[in-house]
């Protein structure tokens, strides 16, 4: 029996020891081998992690985080031409891209987009923020504040979403349905946060009359 | 290559769908985030993390053989990322010697102060220990020693042959052995240096 099987045995009874190898057989080969007696004393020291006490989780807890865990935007790749699509009518008619949020190194610190969007009340809008990078930005933070009469379908009540996540060199896609709830118009920032960079694109949205 | 931040909620079917997958699962890693944190804020953070995680894959972990070890491994894998990046301590303990508080989890009630001070201390010391293997070493120790997950289930998580993974297991085990009998060794020549003051 090589090493590797003897650890492999003595961690399968479970409680550290090994009552079924044989105390002799053991004994003989931990006294020759330092690395097995190195191993059973991690094993001996795992076994200890197991006797923590653990607390049960309380029902409100676990819809605390059921909640929340649904209430994140979810990030999927695009499908193929989908881009190409959005900007210029055809099947996506009904949709707008606002602005190229460019991260490289000679972007402006904050941008504001050009004419105002306009919204038809109460009627969600697909809105496309493009993020175009020079290189993958992993767990950058997304953050889109609402102001005015605006709000996002889904969330309707929140003024402020903020959520991570891996964003990939080349044309990210930022896909936001937003909606008039009343005519007011407002105003929607998106911010880009990576490490101490931040970027802010600033979209002013209108009511159609 | 570039993609799509859809910012639509799924809807009810996908939350209750989710909802569905995860309950089953909940108990198991909160157990496991409660060992790491002793904290409930703590574990319920590392939960809340891992949760999302599932959620944002949900597709992919409604078709995963071994949805529980995923979870597990990802929780370790945020625990591990997070220690490292914050450099800090993998135990926070509500309860030390000095402190005069009361003990939050006081273990098996049969333990005497001093014992339980003792079991605290080396309790640490491991944690300490596992940080300083290399990521898959603590995550392999972890998974297959402590939470009890088999050799198929890593060898689906990790895509490595079992011989592979018990080689794995072996070289983690030695490692973790050896920086244990040195930080024991530290803490006696400590204790000594203590005495003769």
């Amino acid at each position: 029996m090589n090493c590797e099987e003897l650890c492999d045995r003595i961690a399968d009874t479970k409680s550290g020891t090994l009552p079924e190898l044989g105390q002799r057989q053991l004994a003989a080969h931990l006294q020759s081998c330092e690395d097995c007696r190195h191993a059973l004393r991690a094993l001996e020291a795992l076994q200890e992690l197991k006797t923590l006490e653990v607390t049960e989780a309380p029902p409100e807890l676990i819809e605390r985080v059921m909640h929340n865990s649904v209430r994140v935007p979810v990030t999927e790749k695009a499908r193929p031409g989908f881009w190409a699509g959005a900007g210029f009518g055809g099947a996506l008619a009904a949709s707008l891209v606002l602005a190229i949020m460019a991260l490289g190194s000679g972007a402006d610190p904050d941008r504001v987009t050009g004419e105002p969007i306009y919204l038809s009340l109460s009627e969600p809008r697909d809105l496309h923020v493009a993020i175009d990078l020079e290189r993958d930005l992993p767990e950058a933070t997304i953050t889109v504040v609402l102001k005015g009469g605006i709000a996002l379908a889904g969330y309707q009540n929140e003024r402020e979403l903020s959520w991570k996540t891996d964003l990939q060199a080349g044309v990210n896609k930022l896909t936001l349905p937003v909606l008039a709830v009343n005519e007011q118009g407002g105003q929607l920032l998106v911010q880009v946060d990576h490490d101490t960079r931040r970027r802010t694109f600033r979209i002013d949205l209108d009511t159609a009359s | 290559m570039s993609k799509v931040l859809q910012f639509k909620s799924r809807g009810p079917t996908a939350a209750a769908r989710f909802e569905a997958l995860m309950r089953p699962h909940f108990a198991a890693v909160y157990a496991a985030a409660s060992r790491l944190t002793s904290s409930p804020a703590d574990a319920e953070d590392l939960v809340q993390e891992v949760c999302v995680k599932a959620w944002l894959n949900l597709s992919e972990f409604a078709e995963m053989q071994f949805q529980r070890a995923w979870l597990v491994r990802t929780l370790y894998n945020h625990f591990i990322d997070d220690k490292r990046r914050h450099q800090r301590s993998p135990v926070h303990l509500a309860w030390r010697a000095d402190s005069g508080e009361d003990i939050e989890h006081p273990g098996p009630e049969n333990l005497q102060p001093d014992r339980e001070v003792e079991r605290i201390m080396r309790i640490e010391s491991i944690f300490r220990a596992m940080r300083l293997l290399g990521k898959e070493q603590c995550m392999l120790l972890a998974l297959h020693d402590i939470d009890g997950f088999s050799l198929n289930e890593l060898q689906v998580l990790t895509d490595l042959p079992v011989g592979t993974l018990k080689s794995k297991l072996h070289r983690a085990r030695v490692k973790l052995g050896r920086l244990l009998q040195k930080a024991d060794r530290a803490e006696a020549c400590n204790a000594q240096t203590g005495t003769v003051k």
